[in-house]
């Protein structure tokens, strides 16, 4: 043993010493790259989770926010549907009066005319009276004036052509 | 060829201590890590720079193996400043050791027999006394964690059952266990950093130039995967140290 330990150059306060420098390594190591290694990391971890979960929120308020969006719509369509039903029972409604009214202004228009045709008319058969009597009364005198036997055809045949031209 | 000892060069006494060029190496490790520590712990930003990227990416994946092994966030979190200081440590002295002038910049004293050459600085792992000194530390870490996650009487219990002869005598070997852990964590990293010390000795004295260069990038891949088989196996033991077997309950 004594010549193996000898050979291989063992020495208890070697052994010590490198003992001695690794756990300085370990202690260098600990204080300058594992704990703020992985502080940082767990931090950066923290953050990302915090990250997803805000996302994840934004998410669920978002489409919150579309459904509300849609529903608006929804409700806005509805209201603009029973509006424009309204509306168009309105015009309906509105449209019947004024059809009534143009009727009744038509009728009463239709009632003047009529009116104003009879009252046409009637100037019209007394203007033709007045007339037909002046030629009727022109006719007798004529033939009052006349000789009878001298009354031919012609003469009938153009008054009867005054009548007919005044008529 | 310049000679090659298993034991490591002492460069001076400090009374009887001496100092060897491993522990310089070593001590020369601890001053890089403790640099580089510093000045990343200045740089450290919200916004991270590619140093803390590196080191953060780093820090997560080593998590995540040993959430893999431990299959606790809280135990991994707990044990990995130990496992990982290990991994660190191995390999920034596995890496200084191939670096230009580790090996070749020395002391050249006069002897009876003619000149005398000492590195002044060598590769810490290959010294027993510092993969030993790592060993042992690992193994009593492991012990020390067994003991406070399961408690001490639990804990002895896995070396001294006195239930039967059986269960005594698997005592006897878990006991046998630990010390072979130590001797197998210790050789290992000692043999393969000290085979590539030698490796490198060798082709650099038969080709001087250029066939070295693979020799390094092997060496730069061995340091790599030393440091994080000694930091494997060490999480590997502190798992099972820490977890109550289901015939302990019993």
């Amino acid at each position: 043993m004594e010549a193996f330990i000898k050979q291989f150059g063992i020495d208890w306060r070697l052994l010590a010493s490198q003992v001695v420098n690794f756990l300085l390594v370990l202690v260098v190591l600990r204080v300058f790259v594992y704990k703020p290694i992985s502080v940082l990391l767990r931090e950066r971890k923290e953050r990302v989770e915090q990250g997803i979960a805000k996302a994840k929120e934004a998410d669920l308020r978002l489409q919150n926010v579309k459904e509300m969006v849609r529903d608006r719509l929804r409700e806005a369509e509805a209201e603009a549907m029973s509006l424009l039903g309204d509306a168009e029972v309105k015009a309906k409604e509105r449209e019947g009066v004024l059809l009534e009214s143009s009727r009744r202004k038509g009728e009463v228009l239709m009632q003047e005319a009529r009116r104003t045709i009879d009252t046409e008319q009637e100037k019209l058969r007394a203007e033709f009276e007045r007339e037909a009597r002046t030629l009727v009364r022109t006719a007798v005198a004529r033939v009052v004036e006349m000789d009878p036997e001298r009354v031919d055809d012609s003469l009938i045949e153009k008054a009867l052509t005054g009548v007919m031209k005044h008529a | 060829m310049h000679e090659i000892f298993l034991n490591a060069e002492p460069l001076f006494f400090i009374g009887t201590y001496p100092f060897t060029n491993t522990l310089f190496a070593s001590v020369l490790a601890v001053g890089i890590i403790a640099l580089g520590s510093y000045v990343l712990r200045r740089m450290y930003a919200e916004v991270p720079g590619a140093a803390q990227g590196i080191v953060e990416f780093a820090y997560e994946e080593f998590v995540g193996l040993m959430d893999s092994v431990l299959d606790s966030r809280k135990k991994s979190e707990h044990y990995l400043p130990f496992v990982v200081t290990i991994f660190v440590f191995i390999l920034v002295s596995n890496w200084l050791g191939i670096l230009p002038g580790v090996g070749s910049l020395g002391l050249v004293e006069e002897t009876g027999h003619g000149h005398s050459f000492t590195p002044l600085l060598r590769s810490p792992a290959s010294d027993l006394n510092f993969t030993l000194a790592l060993a042992i530390l690992t193994v009593v870490a492991i012990n020390v964690f067994g003991i406070m996650s399961i408690g001490a009487w639990k804990y002895a219990s896995k070396f001294l059952d006195f239930s039967g002869p059986i269960h005594f005598f698997v005592g006897i070997l878990e006991f046998i266990s630990e010390i072979a852990k130590m001797i197998s964590f210790a050789f290992r990293l000692f043999g393969n950093v000290f085979a590539g010390e030698v490796l490198l000795v060798v082709i650099a004295f038969l080709v001087p130039f250029g066939a070295p260069v693979p020799f390094f990038i092997l060496e730069l891949f061995v340091g790599f995967i030393q440091a994080f088989v000694f930091s494997m196996l060490a999480l590997v033991f502190i798992a099972i140290a820490t977890t109550q077997h289901a015939s302990e309950h019993e």
